[in-house]
């Protein structure tokens, strides 16, 4: 199992956007590119190569050698046999993908932690609440 | 094993209840000492100072203690509870991760027998409580707004939450199916209150508040009980509850910061270690006085959980909201079924309390695990119309009490120090099924009113057992209740519980405010029986 393998599958999980997405494939975002085997913790390197070792049983070469519509075909039948080893592969590869800079500009947000800056919600128009106002109505009595 | 100097007054648990009760009892200027299994936490820790701060919310700041796995988090067995158990373990107890929505209970929520013929009525009422209520708000610091025609008139420290664009969304959908909505009552300073910086809008409150805005008692009562002489010992794990040959509590053994197993000795003990750890420790402290645990001669030690089961509904808008920015539990909630009218199918009610969005990386993960988005093509379009687009609503269902749901000792399961885990069993009723059913349906409703095109629930949701109650209740008979209407044993007078483990009933809301309002209380009246406390 290799890098190639791992940006395979995430190429797989989230690939280019097209047209009004124009996101880019999580095999293109830095973290994923620039990860090295030794840097996959062990949970992680065994999901991964319990997928790689089931495309090599099963199309003879491992999951990069594989097309786009194989490897789908492939993940999708292992997430309903294997589906706590796929969902933690799914849970890694869009946790890193969605705390990646340029996709978090992407999806409309700022590259950073909430905290310090913190967040703007607009003030509200305290007249929304008018109506229960004029409603009135009344707790309940308990004696 | 080394016995300690002897104190007045020993607290176990320095949470919500612990801290408030800590810092009431420093005027009798008795020694109190309170133990807790956890530690300090640092705000410059907390998830919400990094960029990895929604992974770290599933791993090391989960709301579940199984999940989170720190040394002083003992686990749960919860195999058999459709809800799994939220708790933390460390000065603030569940208020470092609470959402802080801050409402009272109603005065009908301490009626029900008399009211709606179930379950039992509370020994105090709603005005017993209600100065509890204010001064417990006055050092929480609430912010609300006044005049809820559903809530008798009380005060609040600070202006609202501001609703945002999706909790407007929201008011204009409870407007249009004309049904009562009000904006939550919140222990968030929205302006700085008492050295707490005023909400910057992070989002994620429930796993602990880096601004400082949210009142965990870490930052409201125990600084104020530490001043004023409060001794607070940090990671130590109180195993059981020792007595002596009079039926008096005499101590506890524990074990300290190093795993040394100890002997606290104390003329009084006050248990604040919520609706699963007090239990714990009540059936684990066995001797031959009480051979079935200690308080236990009701046989009522660890029955009648509640756990107020949630309908989770969340609905997809084309137009968008403000996502996670803003406090992620407190915007508005709605009280329009929340009393009982038989013709909906159920006795008693909930609220339907607003929560905004998940931050970028939740909604892909529980999009995905839900089966609400895809992997592979048309993931982007599909996050995309989800991320930032959609608000939801809780029914927080009134849970009533049920002897066959219980809290136990694991036969196997035990913490770090060995001592016997908690195991829940418990079942959700048909009533309580009923009523989810319903806020299923009327959420739906609101929702839909409000603009969502897409509807999506759990109900029950399983990681929802956040509020926990009921497991050493209170009441005058002591063949049916484990304490005394003022928080004493019926069976140990010189122990005390001040926690929710003594709600006789659970309401049909976020109980916090209750429990600190109880915790004060309870330590008002030992204070004014100081001098025949144990009679």
């Amino acid at each position: 199992m290799d890098q190639d393998a791992l940006l395979a599958f995430v190429d797989t999980i989230i690939p280019a956007g097209g047209g009004a997405y124009p996101m880019p494939s999580a095999a293109a975002v830095e973290v994923f590119r620039a990860m090295s085997a030794d840097e996959y913790d062990t949970h992680w390197r065994a999901c991964l190569t319990v997928v790689d070792q089931e495309a090599i049983s099963r199309y003879g070469g491992g999951l990069a050698a594989l097309t786009p519509a194989e490897r789908t075909a492939l993940i999708e039948e292992l997430q309903r046999a294997e589906p706590r080893v796929i969902k933690a592969l799914i849970v890694r590869t869009v946790s890193l993908y969605y705390m990646d800079d340029l996709v978090m500009t992407l999806v409309g947000m700022e590259a950073r932690a909430p905290y310090p800056q913190g967040n703007t919600v607009p003030e509200t128009d305290w007249s929304i609440l008018d109506p229960v106002k004029q409603r009135g109505g009344t707790w309940r009595k308990a004696n | 094993m080394s016995d300690d100097d002897i104190v007045d007054v020993l607290i176990i648990g320095a949470g919500a209840s612990g801290a408030a009760a800590a810092w009431n009892l420093v005027d009798t200027k008795m020694r109190i000492v309170c133990m807790e299994q956890g530690g300090w936490t640092n705000p410059s820790d907390y998830p919400t100072t990094g960029r990895d701060w929604e992974v770290r919310a599933m791993g090391a700041y989960n709301q579940d203690p199984n999940v989170r796995k720190r040394p002083e988090d003992y686990p749960v067995n919860d195999s058999a509870s459709p809800i799994s158990i939220a708790n933390f373990n460390g000065v603030g107890g569940g208020t470092i991760m609470y959402a802080a929505h801050f409402p009272r209970f109603h005065p009908s929520d301490f009626r029900v027998k008399s009211l709606d013929g179930v379950a039992d009525d509370w020994p105090i009422d709603y005005e017993t409580l209600a100065p509890y209520y204010a001064q417990n708000d006055e050092v929480t610091g609430v912010s609300g707004l006044d005049g809820d025609p559903y809530y008798p008139a009380k005060k609040v420290q600070m202006p609202p939450v501001p609703l945002g664009r999706g909790g407007e969304m929201l008011a204009r959908g409870f407007n249009a199916k004309g049904w009562h909505w009000w904006p939550s009552d919140a222990a968030i300073a929205t302006e700085p209150y008492e050295g707490r910086a005023q909400c910057a809008n992070l989002g994620p409150c429930m796993t602990g508040c880096s601004q400082g805005a949210k009142a965990s008692t870490d930052i409201t009562y125990w600084p104020m009980a530490i001043r004023a002489g409060v001794e607070l010992r940090t990671h130590c794990r109180v195993r059981e509850i020792t007595v002596n040959d009079d039926g008096f509590a005499d101590g506890v053994i524990y074990y300290d910061q190093d795993g040394v197993e100890r002997h606290q000795r104390a003329e009084v003990v006050i248990l604040a270690s919520n609706g699963i750890g007090t239990p714990r420790i009540l059936l684990n402290s066995k001797s031959k006085l009480f051979p079935d645990g200690l308080a236990n001669s009701s046989g009522l030690v660890g029955k009648n959980l509640m756990l107020h089961p949630y309908a989770y509904v969340r609905g997809t808008f084309d137009e968008p909201t403000d996502g996670h920015m803003g406090p992620l539990g407190c915007c508005l909630w709605s009280k329009e079924f929340y009393e009982t009218d038989l013709a909906r199918g159920f006795v008693r009610g909930y609220v339907l309390q607003s929560a905004r969005g998940e931050g970028p990386v939740m909604t892909a993960t529980t999009g995905i695990g839900g089966g609400m988005l895809p992997w592979g093509q048309g993931h982007h379009e599909a996050f995309r119309k989800r991320f930032a687009h959609t608000m939801s609503l809780a029914a927080i269902c009134e849970d009533l009490p049920e002897e066959c749901n219980t809290v136990t000792l694991d036969p196997e399961l035990v913490d770090s120090h060995g001592i016997p885990a908690p195991k829940i069993n418990y079942r959700v009723s048909e009533n309580t099924q009923a009523m989810l059913d319903h806020g299923v349906e009327k959420a739906s409703e609101v929702l839909r009113a409000a603009g969502a095109h897409t509807i999506d629930y759990k109900a029950p949701a399983r990681p929802a057992g956040w509020h926990l109650m009921g497991t050493a209740r209170m009441g005058t008979d002591p063949s049916k209740s484990v304490v005394n209407e003022w928080g004493r044993s019926h069976d140990v007078k010189n122990l005390f519980v001040i926690d929710g483990s003594v709600f006789v009933t659970s309401a049909g809301l976020n109980p916090t405010s209750t429990i600190q309002a109880l915790a004060l209380y309870i330590t008002d009246q030992m204070k004014q029986r100081l001098a025949n406390l144990f009679d």
